[in-house]
């Protein structure tokens, strides 16, 4: 006789308890109360006595004011600590609740095969040995998957324990004058010990910074969550979550103390610069956040990779990506280029989600991550001397690659198909990063380039020049600047125009419906228009029709989105080339795209280059 | 006019003034902090928030407190001081004149 062991199942746990938007509310709160006492903090330090006010009397306030001062800043010290682990917390409860529901999930699919095939047995009679087997089999995969689920409720329980427990430590650290006035606060010493210790490698390479954290336990990363989110948010290396949830508590911290400010009429005028950028910051997370993935119906999330709204003399410094990067199939990073801050990160966001969708119908479902990264300080305008060198590309070139390299060390080597994208100024910006640079990606794409660096040639990107991709609507006078052939030589562009023939790029379609006509005034050009490109006869014809055509690279429905489409979801093939820009020695330069009628490819939708 | 007399007495009242809204604005947040969160959180957790909420209405209504204390007095102060410098001056004009 042979005996079936039917697993018994997995008994019922307790599910994380707590509602987070409630929990949320109380860290904002929190940090209201550490604005408060900022104010305190720097009313304390106006030393109103000097030079007006003398006497003991004034000697007496000042002394009170520093000691009151020192103390305030204590208090808001203390208040952010608790108000960042409140909302982590509250983060962490989200997590915790929707693996409670997977897991919950999975109970009731293995159940119910348990209920079956016990039913099954049952209802058997006479059974052969073939099907006695089959029950085994059947009944030894139940009590492995069993086993499985066992250990992962196991692991939702311990963290939900450990987090409840962190908070706790937190709360109690605060809760007394002696605990926050003497930094009576273990869990914070044990993050500084190791920020002491040189264990953060914030000078060395992005993969020791990875090796790092990952050598770190659970209650160390939360302990340096808490006390150093800027250091994490900002480290090359670090999974893409992490410096999400690092990035985060910034922004909210300062939503609610510049919130504060604001609405107590306190801000300073770079308290109000910051403040655009903190709110445009908050309006593009959270379109990344709401993002519904056109195919599968999920929100792949927002994930807040690089935040400083004070960089750059207030320009601040962002990057945002809809859909992990750590993990997606295909990654895309946009650079963008003039005129670019992080108040006008909706756009920036904007044009990112319209490659997510584009480079999502890739023909294989592969997952997608699109990132809109303004890491480097552009140039303001094209009044701003800094637009007529590459100094700016150089230096933001070097930045790009430093957080390229942390997203090759954060992925950790897995396959993985990485386009970097660069439009305008950003093309060039990306050029200089591939060129000065060894970086593991595997596309280009320059849309709108000025010229290409320092890059003579599609091959000194570091990759083969197949996968370098240009785009060159013909009607942008931007992408009309860079270096071409003999006549063009020294021209005011930043290098080499990558839509030149010379360059071996592939050049794809992208002219744009919405176009602007073709400058013919009169008819004057006559004929010339079948066999010279009017807009490349001079620069300064084509900068008279202004820059519209420059701006509609990422557009919907457009030639140049559908391109770039192909090119991030790996299916290079699909792409639909152009002919080249041809700089003959003997004449102008051409463009054969002046002349073809330009073609609206739906974005969601794979055509696989049959146009 | 040397050393030792009031040059910004509107500057050194808006200062203290200034002591005085701060410390107003920390007594609101006192009140917004009140209530905040109850329920929300797992029972374990609950107890040490609430421990936190009270030590931190406290904390509050203290330092705000002391704060409005400080600007309070601090404007007793400079007003004594304008009104002993307005005499200084008057003295030192009256001897002016007389010599």
């Amino acid at each position: 006789m042979t005996v079936i062991n039917v697993p018994g199942g997995v008994e019922d746990w307790q599910k994380p308890q707590g509602d987070p938007a409630g929990i949320e509310t109380l860290g904002d709160s929190v940090y209201r109360g550490s604005a408060a006492y900022d104010e305190l903090d720097e009313l304390a330090a106006i030393k109103v006595n000097k030079g007006m006010w003398a006497g003991t009397a004034s000697e007496a306030v000042d002394r009170t004011t520093t000691d009151f001062g020192k103390i305030a800043a204590a208090m808001s010290a203390a208040a952010v600590r608790v108000g960042r682990a409140v909302t982590a917390y509250s983060e962490e409860l989200t997590a915790l609740q929707q693996r409670d529901e997977e897991l919950r999930g999975t109970k009731a699919f293995l159940d119910t095969r348990r209920r079956r095939l016990i039913s099954v047995i049952n209802s058997t009679k006479d059974a052969e040995q073939w099907m006695i087997d089959g029950f085994v089999d059947r009944a030894k995969t139940l009590t492995g998957e069993y086993h499985d689920l066992q250990a992962d409720v196991d692991a939702l329980l311990a963290d939900v324990k450990a987090q409840n427990a962190a908070l706790i430590g937190e709360l109690r650290a605060a809760s007394t004058r002696r605990g926050i006035l003497e930094g009576r606060d273990p869990i914070g010493d044990v993050a500084a010990t190791k920020l002491l210790e040189g264990g953060i490698p914030l000078f060395s390479s992005p993969a020791d910074a990875a090796r790092w954290w990952k050598g770190l336990t659970p209650a160390e990363q939360q302990a340096i969550m808490m006390t150093s989110p800027g250091v994490l948010g900002a480290m090359d290396g670090l999974p893409a979550d992490v410096r999400d949830q690092a990035n985060r508590l910034l922004l909210d911290q300062d939503t609610d103390v510049l919130g504060q400010r604001d609405k107590d009429g306190t801000m300073s005028s770079d308290d109000e610069k910051t403040w655009k950028n903190v709110q445009a910051a908050n309006t593009a997370l959270g379109t990344a956040d709401n993002y519904i993935d056109p195919i599968d119906g999920t929100k792949p999330g927002g994930f807040l990779y690089m935040y400083d709204p004070k960089a750059f003399g207030g320009d601040g410094k962002i990057a945002v990506a809809v859909g992990n990067p750590d993990t997606a199939a295909n990654v895309a990073v946009r650079v963008p280029g003039i005129t670019t801050d992080m108040a006008g990160s909706q756009g920036l966001m904007n044009d990112a989600l319209n490659v997510y969708e584009s480079a999502r119908f890739n023909g294989s479902n592969g997952s997608v991550s699109s990132m809109m990264w303004l890491g480097y300080d552009a140039p303001d305008g094209i009044t701003d001397t800094a637009t007529l060198g590459e100094a700016r590309a150089i230096d933001g070139g070097n930045r790009l690659a430093d957080t390229l390299d942390g997203m090759t060390a954060a992925h950790g080597g897995t396959d993985q198909h990485l386009t970097v994208i660069g439009h305008s100024y950003g093309s060039t910006t990306v050029a200089h990063a591939a060129t000065d640079h060894h970086l593991d990606v595997d596309d280009y794409v320059l849309v709108g380039s000025p010229g290409a660096g320092s890059a003579d040639n599609a091959s000194d990107l570091g990759v083969d020049d197949d996968h370098v991709f240009v785009g060159a609507n013909s009607r942008d006078p931007v992408a009309d600047l860079g270096n071409r052939g003999w006549v063009n030589l020294g021209a005011a562009g930043l290098g080499n125009d990558p839509s030149e023939d010379d360059f071996d790029a592939t050049r794809f379609r992208a002219e744009d419906p919405t176009r602007t006509p073709t400058f013919n005034p009169g008819g004057l050009l006559g004929d010339l228009q079948n066999t010279v490109d009017p807009l490349h006869i001079s620069n300064g014809v084509n900068m008279a029709l202004g820059l519209g055509d420059h701006s509609k690279y990422f557009n919907p429905n457009t030639e140049s989105l559908y391109n770039i489409g192909r090119v991030v979801g790996g299916d290079p093939s699909g792409v639909i080339t152009a002919g080249h820009v041809h700089d003959p020695w003997y004449g102008g330069p051409t463009d054969p795209e002046n002349w073809r009628d330009p073609t609206s490819p739906h974005t969601g939708r794979n055509i696989g280059g049959s146009q | 006019m040397s050393g030792g007399f009031l040059n910004e007495p509107d500057g050194t009242n808006l200062w203290a003034r200034g002591w005085g809204g701060g410390a107003d604005r920390a007594g609101q947040s006192r009140t917004e902090f009140a209530g905040l969160g109850s329920g929300s959180f797992p029972p374990d957790v609950q107890a040490a928030v609430d421990g936190f909420l009270t030590a931190w209405e406290g904390f509050l209504k203290e330092d705000g407190d002391k704060a409005r204390g400080i600007g309070a007095n601090a404007e007793v102060s400079v007003q004594a001081y304008i009104d002993s410098d307005f005499v200084a001056r008057a003295q030192l004009e009256r001897l002016a004149g007389r010599s």
